[in-house]
């Protein structure tokens, strides 16, 4: 997965210069991506293991971006360029915790990641949870906050 | 008026200790190494370049590349060591410790890495790619040109992870 993640983010950085935005989903149980994140932790000794991790870690920039930016609507310089990254995802399995320091809890954290967006529309998304489909989707939502037009 | 000359040596001859010279390019073309060698063959030094040049995408790409390889692919390997292919040159700006062989041997010693494996082999990404659309196994991304905006979608794992360390490598690049 992170291998493909990580030529996409080529792909698009080099190919794609007018997808200004980037909206970021994720699918599946939360509670597999949760194990194979504990058995990597679990075998600090193990060589791959380790350099599994580091790589994982060099994706923390991805969610990092994601929480640091300027709130939605605002461009920001950053490593993948002047672009509005949205993340957020979709629970199956509800995962309570993310873990620090580690590159998938960026990408599967089980539920809104919105630090681009206003309190009230996180709170808003919060109640629209069991709701997530049709026009209540959040990658929509955000959109329109950030002024894509036709969403 | 005729700006060739037949060597190296006679483009930088009117070339003084602390000048200021200008070079220009993008990615490699931007670099003129026999320039550089032949202002470094005669000994001019202070120099105070002024380049437009930017990185090049296609070196970073095959950086990047070797080093991933190494990282998985040779589990012997425990430490780089990242010369320049010019004596006593190196990119400015690089913050790369320089190691002689020595020390970066010494180095390689105490990693955790040294003489252990076997190896996974990074296989080819199977990848698609349309006007529109771009997928992976795990990854794909609808291109909206007319919004401007891509979809990414990251799928979960598809079964449980195995039960050790043993089985990650037994993945590989599946894992």
């Amino acid at each position: 997965m992170t291998r493909e993640l990580d030529d996409l983010v080529l792909d698009l950085r080099t190919n794609e210069a007018e997808l200004g935005t980037w909206v970021l989903r994720a699918t599946g149980d939360a509670g597999r991506v949760l194990a194979y994140d504990q058995l990597l932790l679990d075998n600090p000794g193990d060589w791959l293991a380790t350099e599994i991790v580091h790589y994982l870690n060099r994706h923390e920039g991805l969610g990092a971006l994601a929480e640091d930016a300027d709130p939605l609507g605002h461009g920001h310089e950053s490593s993948i360029g002047r672009r509005v990254l949205l993340t957020y995802f979709v629970p199956q399995g509800r995962v309570a915790e993310a873990r620090r320091g580690y590159g998938r809890k960026a990408h599967l954290a089980g539920q809104v990641r919105c630090r681009l967006r206003s309190g009230a529309a996180v709170r808003k998304d919060a109640e629209l949870v069991p709701l997530w489909v049709g026009k209540y989707d959040p990658a929509l939502i955000a959109l329109a906050d950030v002024g894509v037009p036709g969403t | 008026m005729d700006k060739v000359v037949s060597t190296a040596a006679e483009a930088v001859a009117d070339i003084a200790d602390g000048a200021s010279p200008a070079v220009g390019g993008f990615g490699l073309c931007g670099i003129p190494s026999v320039l550089i060698a032949a202002i470094h063959a005669a000994g001019i030094t202070g120099l105070e370049v002024v380049s437009n040049n930017s990185y090049d995408l296609g070196v970073d790409i095959e950086l990047y590349d070797i080093v991933q390889r190494l990282r998985f692919e040779h589990p012997e390997v425990a430490t780089v060591v990242v010369t320049s292919g010019k004596d006593k040159i190196f990119c400015a700006g690089a913050n790369i410790r320089m190691l002689a062989a020595s020390p970066a041997r010494e180095l390689a010693a105490k990693s955790g890495r040294s003489g252990i494996g076997p190896s996974v082999a990074l296989t080819p990404l199977a990848k698609s790619r349309s006007a529109d659309a771009i997928g992976y196994r795990h990854v794909s991304a609808k291109l909206d040109r007319a919004l401007g905006v891509a979809e990414i979608t990251i799928s979960g794992p598809e079964s449980h992870p195995p039960a050790d360390a043993a089985g990650i490598r037994a993945q590989g690049a599946e894992f």
